[in-house]
């Protein structure tokens, strides 16, 4: 029993997609289209109406973290520049491999423009600055509005922000806005996001019918290419999947016997950690930064969110509800209270059995207030939550035998308390 | 029913011999690059004094940094775990316990029954934990079982501004040659260190009664610190080095006397196997 994957019809899909999004920028770029380097965040909805070839900063991020050893030569790279190893991992790959001129996909990918935007993190903004500065290239900074209870003034404000990203995008590319292209974009991304909703909350069945591990290797589709049919075809077929084995009563963890929330980012160089955790029959359901990507999370519209299935977003007919849309998806309620509600909210609805937090080492959006989050989510539902210290896209900041150290008490422990409940009805304290 | 519980440390290994839930021996050995050999020696001395042999026990568990190396025992656990139950045995009231050993520091915050609630371990830092003490005391020419006693005899209150135990020695010269008496600077070396222990303790929480355990409890100037520290009786039980052992000894008592109790499954496997790429 343990971990024994079953393999995924869809997986051949994704890996071809993936490679896809790496060898669009050299094919792009032969074609005479534009490389913009950008967060996430920047609308990828708006951006792939346009012909111009995006990279993602955090996939690269991500992806150079998984590149084996050279990975520690970026951050080396970025730090011999004089960047903080305190800095954020992803922006010490990228950094790195634009002074090196080396990266996972061979060459740095020089950017013909780039734009940075808050609402990832504040770190973004400078990060994507010093690339732009670098060549120099056209820079555009999208600033969205951070508000625990957003009105309509941040809604307008975020809105001429994204036509100011629309004209800036003109003007980069000397081509005038194809408004259907915009329509059918933002369309696509959103459907997208309602198919990763259904995944998320297939999630919850028993087994868990994915591994953690496996769906990662997804996100490109929903991060940065949900606005393409393609990234839409392959979500369907993986929902389609796990919607069978659900049926089924199948998973990658045969045994699973605990059920856990993972809240952070990933490791990206160690995903195989969580093989760890499904070796010892413990599943991972939920992860805040898996479904933030779908709507559930969502704080602004007609509708607020407050089960599956409640349709938050409107079919655009013309630019503007188009680009209304994306601005209602963006601006969210922002701060800590948000952040707590959402994790009691997966921790309870997905019945996790305890919570482990990536405590990500360079990332202050995500490090701020999780000691607290965690210290709420405690005495709001009694669960057992571990800290782990680690980064995202350092290895060096990853000491095997500690981690093992700490999961291996706190797995006894969930099992420990879980035994308890049952036997007096609830935990004692 | 015998039942025995091994705890391979850092420094030394531990095991306790139960008889029912009744501690009947216990022995403690130097711990080895060995920790198989380590372990039978800890063992077999513990069951000489017994007048048993191996064939005796019913159920073994081992805890412990060395857990890993050892392949003749039923069951592994966490030291986390170990020392809750052994702590709420030994002191039913004990709801937090702090394990300071030679190379980890350990706060557990647990309830009645022994049942781990929150735990913080502090493995990355030195300067938490018993070496540091060691390499303190070869600084100041003094034997590390003088320090506790001779630190009771403090008059200053002076202050460590270092952090770092490779550093902390530079420092603790330097108030030397200042003048300052050995009684005085054990005193700061010991509130520097309960002052991370504090740092951990505000992580889990503390409850009363807070139990310390592990070597570096028998330090009667650190247990006195940490007590200064959090403002609370800070308890030592008689040997504190054994309460893992004993744990893990009353944990294969549990597991022996009831099949249904089931824990942690063996890991499979040596840790960087299990999760190469």
């Amino acid at each position: 029993m343990g971990y024994q994957p079953i393999p995924l019809e869809s997986w051949k899909d994704c890996k071809a997609l993936n490679n896809e999004y790496g060898q669009r920028i050299s094919r792009g770029r032969a074609a005479g289209r534009l490389v913009g380097w950008m967060s996430a965040v920047v609308s990828p909805e708006i951006t792939w109406a346009f012909e111009v070839v995006p990279i993602g900063g955090e996939w690269y991020g991500a992806i150079a973290a998984d590149w084996q050893q050279e990975q520690v030569d970026l951050s080396q790279a970025a730090e011999d520049a004089g960047y903080s190893r305190e800095l954020c991992a992803y922006a010490r790959m990228s950094l790195g491999s634009m002074f090196s001129g080396r990266g996972p996909l061979g060459d740095f990918p020089k950017p013909d423009f780039v734009v940075g935007a808050k609402g990832g993190c504040n770190i973004q903004i400078k990060w994507y600055e010093a690339i732009a500065r670098r060549y120099p290239v056209p820079f555009l900074v999208l600033d969205t509005p951070y508000s625990p209870d957003p009105e309509e003034y941040h809604l307008e404000y975020y809105l001429s922000q994204l036509y100011e990203y629309i004209a800036f995008l003109e003007e980069v590319t000397g081509t005038k806005t194809d408004e259907e292209k915009v329509v059918k974009s933002v369309t696509t991304a959103f459907r997208s996001s309602d198919v990763w909703d259904e995944i998320m909350e297939l999630m919850k069945a028993r087994p868990c019918p994915i591994s953690m591990k496996s769906l990662y290797s997804y996100m490109p589709a929903i991060v940065n290419m949900a606005a393409t049919p393609e990234a839409l075809a392959l979500l369907t077929k993986l929902r389609d999947e796990l919607a069978q084995r659900v049926e089924e009563g199948a998973g990658d963890v045969q045994d699973e016997s605990i059920r856990l929330l993972w809240e952070g980012m990933p490791l990206w160089y160690k995903l195989d950690f969580i093989k760890y955790f499904h070796e010892n029959g413990a599943s991972f359901i939920a992860n805040g930064y898996l479904s933030g990507w779908g709507n559930i999370f969502r704080t602004f519209g007609d509708d607020v969110p407050t089960s599956f299935g409640t349709k938050i977003w409107t079919e655009p007919n013309s630019l503007r509800e188009a680009v209304l849309e994306v601005a209602k998806r963006y601006v969210r309620g922002r701060g800590l209270s948000h952040r707590i509600q959402s994790t009691i909210r997966l921790a309870q609805e997905w019945e996790a059995d305890g919570v482990i937090w990536h405590s990500n080492r360079g990332c202050k959006q995500v490090a701020s207030g999780e000691l607290d989050c965690r210290r709420s989510l405690q005495e709001e539902t009694g669960l057992p939550t571990l800290l782990l210290e680690a980064s995202m896209a350092d290895s060096r900041d990853f000491s095997e035998a500690q981690m093992i150290a700490r999961a291996d008490a706190f797995l006894e422990q969930v099992r420990q308390r879980r035994r308890e409940s049952k036997n007096v009805g609830k935990v004692q304290r | 029913m015998i039942t025995a519980g091994l705890d391979i440390g850092n420094r030394s290994v531990k095991a306790v011999l139960l008889l029912n839930d009744k501690i009947l021996s216990h022995s403690i050995v130097l711990a080895a690059a060995d920790s198989t050999a380590a372990g039978n020696q800890a063992l077999n001395e513990a069951l000489e004094v017994a007048g048993l042999s191996r064939e005796a026990i019913e159920h073994l568990v081992v805890t412990g940094a060395g857990r890993h190396e050892v392949s003749f025992a039923q069951q592994k656990l966490t030291e986390v775990s170990c020392d809750a139950v052994g702590a709420v045995w030994l002191f039913p009231a004990a709801r937090t316990v702090i394990d300071i050993g030679a190379e980890e520091c350990r706060c557990i915050k647990c309830n009645n029954a022994g049942t781990v609630i929150e735990f913080v371990m502090n493995d990355k830092c030195a300067s938490g934990a018993g070496i540091f003490l060691e390499s303190m005391a070869k600084a100041l020419e003094i034997d590390v079982r003088q320090m506790g006693e001779l630190s009771l005899q403090a008059q200053k209150d002076l202050k460590m501004s270092t952090t770092c135990a490779v550093f902390a020695e530079s420092e603790v010269v330097s108030l030397v040659h200042s003048g300052e008496k050995t009684e005085d600077i054990l005193n700061a070396i010991h509130s520097s260190i309960t002052s991370r222990t504090a740092s951990m303790l505000a992580r889990t929480g503390i409850e009363k009664d807070v139990l310390m355990v592990g070597g570096v409890a028998r330090n009667a100037g650190m247990v006195d610190a940490l007590k200064r520290e959090i403002g609370l009786d800070v308890f030592v039980p008689e040997n504190p080095e054994l309460v893992g052992a004993l744990g893990a000894a009353l944990h294969a008592f549990k597991v022996a006397t009831d099949p249904s109790v089931k824990f942690l499954p063996e890991v499979k496997g040596h840790v960087v196997e299990t999760i190469k790429q």
